[in-house]
């Protein structure tokens, strides 16, 4: 076979074709590393990017930039093409966050975060309690025609196409966009009980969020809508043990904005859809394939049901899965040919006819040594030509 | 309608999320006469207690959990302002989840199930410091004291808490656990006294650490 360019590679896997190899996603959104930013308060020991670095001896690495979850958005070139990975993500600028003197963070939302362990976690909801329809109203909206959003966009896009080849994915958030953010503004639990005890306030602020976010995915999208291939949507929509809500539910309460939301993205570009879901979702997948996801991303391995063999045998032939390898215990716990043979297993079982891209199932843990991760992207080029051996 | 029949109702409105025939049932079995703390027990926690199943089963979900907890709530707030407060109390119990944690959906559904049983349960909330359970257990003279984490990382602030009960002087006061990620295995390393999976199996533990 020729030699096939990401774009060719990723358009015949997700048309359930099968190319030279398996595309590999790493460095990603959900599917980088870990790494602890420098102004940590109470810095515990860890295993970071710096660390896979350091273990591979490359030198002069650009300094790493994270995201909000504390993850590397510029994973070294070298480390990118050694490994074959096909992919390149393009985030959305975004508001910058307030700092509060006491230490708290104000993001986006009014949302207020601290460093907790790792990561920032969210606390203390600005719509919790009894609230109206009329403090919906007059709730400090983002504004989705501040400039920020679209900032320098279609510059960045356009330079990464020039600099590189690989599939460009795009992303309108700085994590999830609609059933997060309504958890996150008003209560987890209050937003499942909202949902089946006061509907008219669940969809007036349901419509109300997504309403916020098209705005804000207008002015993204409209600047580089044409020169991407994926737009990401992020929704978590499971626990370990099964989803938050029972596929009836879905269908008569979630499903609508997800339409409406993938509509609304697809007015400003014909990219592909690319859905990031963690958790036990395998009841949630015939409704996603309805609404036109491309690659469905984490495969969550330890999450009930979502197994290789079973994800592949239901919906292997209608949907791209992405992710497959466990980063819960594999990956942090495993011997490096553990974790070898358990990538061989999962490339040949979610790649085989295509319809799969290896990437760990979500972002690398602070508990990961980097020869373990190392281990993983070796397997995906030396276990994922294709035809795939036994 | 019998005392069986009206029983099976109550414990059915729980299990079909149906807050409405909660509180009506309840009031029913006030009509008839049924002992307060009888009809929870028989009625609605056994409603609880066939959730769970359906829970570990796939068949009900978080969503559903909620609405139950809700049904349950309901009809107990029918049936508490009638619960004799005897002089001799059950017990005193301290929850909370631990600091920086802000997860309770598990918590609350325990506490409220104490609370119906009959315990004076003084639920401090999320993101509860080590120093103000002890200060709230040294106040109320706690029996016992209930931690809950749903976090990897703050998992670690309860051992702090069983540290700090034993510097203040309160070794006496037992120690549950809860929390997806908790384990037996950590429970025991950590020196707690019980590592409760469910909101159940609180209640059941409870029940023999206080009354043998």
């Amino acid at each position: 076979m020729a030699r096939l360019s990401p774009r060719e590679r990723v358009e015949m896997v997700v048309n359930h074709e099968e190319p030279d190899r398996v595309p590999v996603d790493f460095g990603g959104m959900n599917t980088s590393i870990y790494e602890m930013p420098e102004w940590w308060p109470n810095k515990t020991e860890y295993y970071g990017y710096k660390d896979l670095v350091n273990f591979l001896g490359l030198k002069d690495t650009p300094k790493p930039y994270l995201n909000s979850g504390n993850c590397v958005i510029n994973v070294d070139d070298r480390i990118l093409e050694k490994y074959g990975v096909d992919f390149q993500y393009l985030y959305m600028s975004m508001p910058k966050p307030k700092m509060h003197p006491d230490g708290t963070i104000e993001t986006i939302y009014g949302l207020k975060v601290k460093p907790v362990g790792y990561y920032l976690e969210v606390y203390g909801s600005p719509l919790a309690g009894k609230i109206t329809i009329k403090d919906i109203d007059d709730f400090n909206w983002p504004d989705p025609e501040d400039p920020v959003f679209s900032a320098k966009a279609r510059d960045r896009v356009l330079k990464m196409k020039k600099s590189s080849d690989r599939v460009i994915v795009a992303l309108a958030s700085f994590a999830e966009q609609i059933f997060q953010n309504y958890a996150w503004i008003r209560g987890f639990s209050q937003m499942l009980l909202e949902m089946q005890r006061n509907p008219e306030l669940f969809h007036y602020l349901t419509d109300a969020l997504l309403t916020v976010e098209e705005g804000i995915m207008e002015s993204f999208y409209s600047e580089v809508g044409e020169h991407i291939d994926f737009a990401y949507i992020a929704e978590d929509m499971g626990t370990q043990q099964s989803p938050f809500v029972s596929p009836k539910q879905y269908e008569e309460y979630w499903k609508p904005y997800h339409k409406r939301m993938i509509e609304h993205i697809k007015q400003f570009t014909d990219a592909r859809i690319m859905w990031h879901c963690c958790g036990a979702v395998a009841p949630l997948i015939p409704h996603m394939i309805d609404l036109g996801v491309d690659i469905l991303q984490v495969i969550q391995p330890l999450a009930k049901g979502m197994d290789a063999e079973s994800l592949k045998k239901s919906f292997g032939d209608k949907l791209c899965f992405e992710g497959g390898v466990d980063v819960q215990r594999l990956l942090p716990k495993g011997k490096p040919e553990e974790i070898k043979a358990e990538c061989k297993r999962v490339i040949r079982i979610l790649g085989k006819s295509g319809g799969y891209v290896f990437a760990p199932a979500h972002n690398i843990q602070p508990d990961t040594p980097p020869q373990n991760v190392v281990a993983m992207l070796e397997a995906g080029i030396e276990f994922g030509k294709y035809p795939l051996g036994k | 309608m019998s005392k069986k029949e009206l029983l099976k109702r109550m414990a059915d409105a729980v299990v079909n999320l149906d807050v409405e025939e909660a509180m009506k049932s309840a009031e029913e079995a006030l009509v008839l006469g049924i002992p307060p703390l009888e009809a929870i027990n028989k009625g609605f926690t056994k409603g609880l207690q066939k959730v769970g199943e359906l829970f570990e089963n796939k068949e009900y979900f978080l969503a559903d959990m909620i609405m139950a907890a809700e049904a349950f709530k309901a009809g107990m707030n029918v049936l508490t302002p009638r619960l004799q407060k005897e002089g001799n109390k059950k017990g005193v119990i301290v929850i909370g989840t631990v600091k920086d944690d802000i997860h309770d959906l598990g918590k609350n559904i325990v506490t409220t199930l104490l609370a119906s049983e009959g315990y004076d349960v003084y639920d401090l909330g999320i993101d509860i410091p080590a120093e103000e359970f002890v200060r709230k257990a040294e106040e109320v003279n706690a029996d016992i004291v209930g931690l809950s984490a749903l976090l990897t990382t703050t998992m670690e602030r309860i051992p702090e808490v069983i540290e700090a009960l034993r510097e203040a002087g309160l070794d006496r006061v037992k120690v549950i656990v809860g929390g997806r990620p908790v384990t037996p295995e950590f429970a025991r390393e950590i020196g707690a006294d019980a590592y409760c999976e469910d909101a159940i199996k609180a209640l059941e533990t409870v029940k023999k650490l206080l009354e043998g």
